[in-house]
């Protein structure tokens, strides 16, 4: 690997391979704009904003319209279409499982004609820029595992993240800003919201400057950025300066790379101090831009809030942009609270979409919006005349991509008239993650890290980039 | 494929000829492990061309000609051109260097010898080589370093100042600076050996086994939560304080392993021993709803195997689950022989308890004394009750005939509905059909989220009224919509019950989140069992006049909300046995009863009282169990005129509940416990729990000394297989951790990879010898410290010439000392140490010190958990007791690169990062300790330079320069200057942190000094051991 001839990789599998000592080598590793490993094959992308809707999203009612499932509207599903699927401890044992037909009318929009849920009237408007996958399917059946495997590449903790191994490959493109940012986000939903875990942004066993740097709401936009009570920017620089002189004097006789290293990290933390708050103020908006995202945009931690500072964040050279919007786990009440939840989303995120268009940046910005797995085309619990519920479903769900490469305004694969099977083009959670990182121009089969006696990948041994829906 | 043991093994890979000038386990064997096993090595299911090169007998079949690299097909297809042929496969992205080529042929050409991987040998016996190095070795170990540097024309550095040595040994045996006092005692001491005696001193520190314990909680992924899902807080805090005393005992190595592993099979397993064995209860566990039961089960058992085959063997055994390893020789069959010794313990895959069982009780010596104590009072009470019921034996037989009628009754007055569950009744609608069981009276109506009952619209529950609603229920599952009149969406107003992991929660709604009366229960109901419960509301608006009654009794609630100011009323039916018309109830329904006003607390409890007492009675005598008879018991004797009676049964039930109170109070810890029956071992196809193949039964891998003949067939005897005289890996990985203890890495550099992808060590010799010596020394970890920190190899002076720092930057040869940033713990603990704050005691619950706010309501499942910092001295504990939350681990040691404690880890990277800079600058812990160090020197003779060096050498060992003081001194005088200008800043700098201010400091003194003295904490110097 070190001599393949595409890359110039060595300086990384000294890293990997080369001690754990990683000080003079990380010098910027986590901020340094300069410091950027080649692609493997020519970049597409040069950045990924993620819209991840925490909770699994139900296709049906968004995205992957069955108009013929009406007429199969409370009777049983068929035991041939559910075939051998897991179903979660929730509903396998549940006596009945009652076909639930979406409640929501549908359109065809854009030039793809993709269906697209009256929940998402923004989305619809933006589906042209859109390319849907909809015969995205995993093997995990419940939250945790699924999550994590969309995030990790495997079912069990222990894997660096995808934002991670992003940094690791690419490194950042900002020179006071972190490569890869995390923002959180709470969603409307009567239910309570399922946990989150830092290792959805962890970096594993890659060296832990890899690791996503959470940027929230309220508090300190990053942990410990600001100067504790009563120490002023003047006395802080006076302290700087004075560790500066003092680690100048060990410098002299140590013979220690580290000590330049935490002398240039002290200066990037301070300058972080003033960048980090003026990415998160956005007085200096345009009220246009509050009339786009909506006016939820103004408060802070909020989805739409956050899809503006990603925009600002991608205009700024952060490599990976990490939304989490919570709630989408509808179980029960999902005729009102998924409405809630795309009230939350639908018009920040087209928004985004449009923003970064307008921009420029729309064509090296890969935007993603998915979930960790689908819905159950079956009611869980009771099927009543006005509501109903749908547990987790794997074998089929819908996920949609935009700029960074892709082909725009395209509908790729499809599911069986039931919605609970992938019946043409299945793309795995793996072969999304090996098509994002193609379009970051890296090959998922070469971006690798020696763990353990292994060389361990984001797509594990499996995945294949999805080359149909390539620009 | 036929297995060959391990002796027959070790025969055939030396058979090849005799290795000549290429090392082929240093240097062959990493190429091919690297470019060709993969496809041509041990995984039968993955070789390619049917060919392997993993063995000589195969590989010299057709791929080498030995002697004859041209020959050899190794060779043309490494080296050639055109991508059909090519080895690896460009797709691999792999590609022979010309060096790695030039090795093989050179290896080819000598005649391709092959030989047992390095670490799979016997250890050598090996003696240190007698060639000293005159007037530099101290010991054995100094003389396989010399020797090696020697041959690469190094000679070793000179030794480290005194201070830089005792700042270093004192971190790396107790993970704490020095003190002033134990400096200059070091520093005063002229008489031979004050070295050694000071590492003796330190060895025998407490401190010790608290420094020791970080490395083994790592390994063990020790954490205070249960990491998947919910992750809830778990206790097993007892045996991270076992591993603690371990150390400090000095328990041999192969003693702590066995109790560790198998502690709960040893012959009278004492407690300590049974505690031990949390060990392998440290993984993770879930409790996600839909989580399906052995596929976590089957995880668990894997997590434990893995972590034990890499924590003892070096080995990465989790390669071997879904496949045969593709490079070590360990075959599928084999990883699930060694699977079965972990398959055997009494657990579930879906937990439901917060500390899964088995768990079990840990009373420390006084708690054991007051628990016998408080037994004996329980049991002398039921003595005395029982002697004074004697007599009262008829009159209780005539009180309990009476009972059925004298009981009270529900109050009649005001009653708006009652539902029975009574088949054929029509007070409510059904909807759906509910199964009917035996009930309280009569029958009660059995729910599975798909049915409920229902009254209509009009039925009255409205902020500005008063009603009651009570009722039984028998709860199943943990998340159950009990009743409502709510709107399921919008506003959601109405008023609702429902009931998760055993806590009611109540809501009145106006305005869902925002005006709403939200009451939650703090303890929590029992699944499973009946329940009475009673809401009683005033009409008041407000939480104070909403209550909760269990089995007739007041509840505790917590008030998560009460901002209710207007109507709750709207025009939904009242839905028995389902949320809204969402979530549905899960278990059994009896005896509903609604009220327009609201119920006294004697009514509620007379209706409890008279429900349930007839619900015992209708029970023959000899079935009830013991709380029935136990309620029976104190109804009568309430019943008595006796005072003396009343007063017996009073203490009675004082001492009972005295006695339950204590014992849920003592610490619990999670231990290993075999089942009864065996459960068998298959192989998993690709790993996966509901693909059982092929019955195997619990044994070793086959290139690994083999099980003595009477060993017991399980973990114990896996365990003392660990540590037998022959083990080669155990002693080699377990002397290399030591290793890397105190020089930043290991010999091996691998450490948790002692296979054929693991780096060979750069010592070989040194490594036998070491671990040799510590077979023979009976495992003895203080004394290989001992030997370790006292050679002269450990002694040197880290500061590298330029020359030498440009051919071995890494430090690979040890030509100089070893030198590296600070764990995450040791900062911490450094400046709590340095400033005095530092809490000296040991063990106990995991503390919490500052975090800052937010952090878990951001992740944790609704928000619900909130982090609360400890007071007191809690904030000033050792890191290593910090409350580790795997879902969002402390996030200060986080950034200094401490792992997750999801998975075993075994070494930590080391950053240097911005935020790390941010943490220092700005966490309270380093701002305060600025503060109580600059309290400390305030007092000390002499002038600022005076205090500012001693200061200085608190942190740093060492006094400043002069040029240093100035800089110190220029600092100090400039903030004095702001702080008098700015005298509310420095009351703003001098109350960060919970510790007291002396009223007597002047504050802008202080403040200037705080923050001088906090600057101390951010030099690389400070976080640095050199």
């Amino acid at each position: 690997m070190n001599d393949h001839p595409a890359i110039s990789w060595n300086r990384r599998v000294f890293l990997a391979g080369g001690g754990l000592n990683l000080g003079a080598l990380a010098l910027g590793s986590l901020l340094r704009g300069e410091e950027k490993a080649l692609a493997h094959v020519a970049p597409k992308a040069r950045r990924v904003i993620y819209l991840f809707m925490h909770g699994g999203p139900s296709q049906l009612d968004l995205f992957d319209h069955k108009p013929g499932l009406a007429k199969w509207h409370g009777q049983e599903l068929p035991p041939s279409v559910r075939g051998n699927q897991r179903l979660t401890g929730m509903t396998s044992g549940q006596k009945s499982l009652p076909v639930a037909a979406t409640r929501f009318g549908f359109d065809r929009h854009g030039p793809g004609g993709a269906w697209v849920s009256e929940l998402l009237p923004h989305t619809a408007r933006v589906a042209g820029e859109l390319c849907f996958i909809r015969s995205m399917h995993t093997e995990a059946i419940n939250h945790d595992p699924a999550v994590t495997l969309m995030q990790t590449g495997h079912q069990q903790p222990g894997r660096p993240s995808f934002g991670a191994w992003t940094s690791y490959g690419l490194g950042s493109e900002s020179g006071n800003l972190p490569a890869f940012v995390v923002l959180i986000s709470r969603g409307s939903a009567a239910r309570p919201a399922d946990p989150l875990y830092a290792r959805l942004w962890g970096s594993g066993f890659l060296p832990s400057n890899h690791q996503g740097v959470s940027f929230r709401g309220t508090g300190d936009p990053v942990l410990y950025l600001s100067n504790p009570p009563g120490v002023s920017a003047e006395t802080r620089r006076d302290q700087l300066d004075a560790a500066k002189a003092l680690n100048q004097v060990q410098q002299a006789g140590q013979q220690d790379p580290e000590i330049a290293t935490r002398i240039a990290q002290y200066e990037m933390a301070w300058r972080m101090q003033t960048s980090v708050p003026d990415l998160m103020d956005t007085r200096d908006e345009p009220d246009s831009t509050f009339a786009d995202y909506g006016p939820r945009a103004r408060v802070p931690g909020s989805f739409a809030a956050n899809c503006l500072l990603s925009r600002r964040l991608a205009e700024r050279g952060v490599r990976f942009i990490q939304l989490y919007h919570r709630g989408w786990d509808q179980h029960y009440n999902l005729p009102s609270d998924l409405r809630l939840q795309c009230g939350d989303i639908d018009q920040p995120a087209a928004a985004l979409i449009r923003d970064l268009r307008q921009r420029g940046l729309l064509d090296e910005t890969l935007v993603v919006w998915a979930g960790e797995f689908g819905r159950t085309t079956y009611s869980q619990g009771k099927l009543e005349p006005a509501n109903h519920g749908r547990d987790h479903h794997g074998g089929c769900f819908t996920v949609w991509l935009a700029g960074g490469g892709i082909r725009p305004g395209v509908v790729h694969g499809e599911t069986d008239d039931f919605c609970f099977n992938v019946a043409r083009d299945p793309v795995h959670v793996h072969d999304l993650n090996a098509t994002l990182l193609h379009q970051l121009g890296l090959d998922h089969e070469h971006l690798t890290h020696r763990f353990q006696g292994r060389d361990y990948r984001l797509t594990d041994v499996h995945g294949r980039v999805v080359r149909e829906i390539l620009a | 494929m036929a297995r060959i043991p391990y002796g027959v093994l070790v025969w055939l890979l030396f058979a090849g000829p005799v290795a000549g000038g290429v090392d082929f386990n240093r240097e062959v064997r990493p190429i091919l492990s690297e470019l060709c096993f993969q496809c041509h090595g041990f995984d039968p299911a993955a070789r390619k061309g049917e060919l392997r090169l993993d063995e000589r007998a195969e590989a010299v079949k057709s791929a080498i000609v030995p002697g004859d690299p041209a020959m050899s097909e190794v060779i043309r297809r490494l080296t050639s051109a055109d991508p059909d042929e090519v080895m690896p496969p460009p797709k691999t992205g792999k590609r022979a260097s010309p060096a790695q080529i030039e090795t093989l042929r050179r290896w080819i050409a000598e005649g391709a010898g092959y030989d047992t991987h390095w670490s799979f040998k016997p250890l050598a016996a090996g003696e240190a080589p007698t060639e000293t190095s005159p007037g530099w070795a101290r010991n054995g170990v100094d003389h396989f370093v010399a020797a090696a540097l020697r041959a690469r024309g190094l000679s070793p550095a000179a030794e480290a100042d005194p201070a830089t040595l005792l700042r270093r040994v004192t971190f790396d045996l107790t993970g704490l600076p020095p003190t002033v006092e134990a400096l200059e005692a070091y520093l005063g001491d002229r008489k031979p050996g004050a070295y050694e005696r000071a590492v003796d001193g330190l060895l025998a520190s407490k401190h010790f086994g608290e420094r020791m314990a970080v490395g083994w909680l790592d390994a063990a992924r020790y954490a205070d939560t249960n990491g998947y899902f919910g992750d809830k807080t778990r206790e097993i805090w007892p045996w991270r304080d076992w591993v603690v005393q371990a150390y400090n005992d000095n328990v041999p190595f192969d003693v702590f392993t066995i109790e560790q592993l198998a502690g709960d099979l040893l012959p009278g397993a004492t407690v300590a021993q049974r505690i031990a064995t949390g060990f392998n209860r440290n993984h993770m566990v879930t409790n996600e709803s839909g989580a399906i039961d052995e596929e976590y089960r089957v995880e668990y058992v894997a997590d434990r195997l893995e972590t034990t085959g890499a924590v003892w063997l070096g080995l990465t055994v989790g390669c071997a689950r879904c496949h045969d390893h593709k490079y070590d020789p360990l075959s599928q069959r084999e990883y699930f022989q060694l699977f079965a010794y972990f398959n055997q313990a009494e657990e579930d895959g879906l937990v439901r308890e917060d500390s899964p069982p088995p768990v079990m009780d840990v009373p420390d010596a006084a708690s054991a004394e007051i628990l016998a104590k408080l037994q004996a009072t329980r049991e002398r009470a039921e003595t005395e009750f029982e002697a004074a019921m004697v007599g009262h034996r008829p009159a209780y037989d005539l009180w309990e005939r009476s009972l059925a009628a004298e009981s009270p009754v529900a109050p009649a007055r005001g009653l708006v509905a009652k539902i029975g569950f009574e088949p054929g009744e029509t007070v409510a609608r059904s909807v759906g059909t509910a199964a009917e069981v035996a009930g309280i009276e009569g029958r009660a109506a059995v729910f599975d989220g798909m049915q409920h009952f229902e009254l209509p619209p009009t039925t009255k529950f409205e902020s500005d009224r008063p009603w009651t609603i009570g009722w039984w229920m028998n709860p199943a599952g943990s998340l159950s919509g009990v009743l409502g009149k709510v709107e399921p969406g919008g506003a959601r107003r109405g008023f609702e019950v429902y009931w998760q992991k055993g806590r009611l929660h109540i809501h009145l709604i106006e305005d869902w989140g925002i005006k709403a009366i939200e009451l939650v229960m703090t303890e929590t109901m029992a699944g499973g069992r009946w329940h009475q419960v009673a809401v009683t509301y005033d009409g008041s608006g407000r939480a104070a006049g909403l209550r909760l009654y269990v089995n007739g009794r007041p509840a505790a609630v917590e008030t998560r909300r009460d901002s209710l100011d207007g109507t709750i009323s709207n025009g939904e039916p009242l839905r028995i046995g389902r949320r809204d018309d969402g979530l549905g109830y899960y278990g059994q329904l009896d005896e509903l009863r609604l009220y327009d006003r609201a119920l006294s607390e004697t009514e509620a409890h007379d209706w409890w009282w008279g429900e349930q007492s007839r619900a015992i009675l209708a029970v023959t005598p000899a079935k009830r169990d013991a709380s029935q008879r136990a309620l029976l018991e104190r109804a009568f004797v309430e019943s008595r005129p006796e005072a003396d009676l009343r007063d017996r049964h009073r203490a009675l039930e004082a001492a009972r509940s005295a006695e339950s109170g204590f014992r849920r109070r003592l610490p619990k810890t999670l231990v290993m416990r075999e089942r009864e029956t065996p459960r068998p071992t298959a192989i998993l196809a690709r790993g996966q729990y509901d693909q059982p193949g092929e019955l195997v039964h619990a044994g070793v891998p086959a290139f690994l000394p083999p099980l003595p003949r009477d060993a017991a067939v399980n973990r114990l005897g896996l365990a003392r297989w660990l540590v037998a005289a022959d083990q080669p890996l155990t002693p080699r990985v377990a002397v290399n951790r030591l290793w890397q203890q105190c020089f930043g890495e290991g010999l091996v550099k691998t450490v948790e990879d002692f296979g054929f992808q693991g780096d060979p060590p750069s010592h070989p010799e040194l490594l036998d010898w070491l671990a040799r010596r510590f077979v023979d020394s009976g495992w003895d970890v203080k004394a290989l410290l001992r030997l370790i920190v006292t050679s002269a190899t450990y002694r040197q002076s880290s500061v590298p010439t330029p020359a030498l720092l440009a051919v071995d930057p890494e430090n690979r040869q040890l030509a100089r000392g070893p030198r590296f940033r600070l764990p995450a713990e040791m900062i911490r603990d450094q400046a709590l140490a340095a400033s005095g704050l530092l809490s000296p005691r040991l063990g106990g619950p995991g503390t919490m010190p500052y975090q800052p706010p937010g952090l878990w309501e951001e992740v944790t499942y609704d928000g619900e958990e909130t982090y609360i910092a400890g007071r007191g001295d809690a904030l000033w504990r050792r890191s290593l007791y910090t409350f580790w939350k795997r879902q969002l681990p402390p996030p200060a040691l986080q950034t200094f690169d401490s792992p997750t404690r999801e998975k075993c880890a075994l070494s930590r990277a080391r950053t240097n990062t911005p935020l790390q800079a941010l943490v220092l600058l700005n966490d309270e812990t380093y701002l305060e300790a600025g503060r109580a160090l600059a309290v400390r020197v305030r007092d000390m003779p002499g002038d600022d330079g005076a205090k500012l060096s001693l200061a200085f050498r608190r942190v740093t060992a060492r006094e400043p320069s002069d040029r240093e003081l100035e800089i110190l001194r220029g600092l100090l005088t400039r903030q004095r200057e702001r702080f008098r200008s700015e005298p509310g800043s420095a009351r703003d700098v001098i109350a960060i942190g919970a510790s007291p201010v002396g009223r007597d400091l002047d504050p802008v003194e202080l403040a200037a000094w705080t923050v001088t003295l906090h600057t101390l904490f951010n030099l690389d110097e400070a976080i640095t051991r050199r």
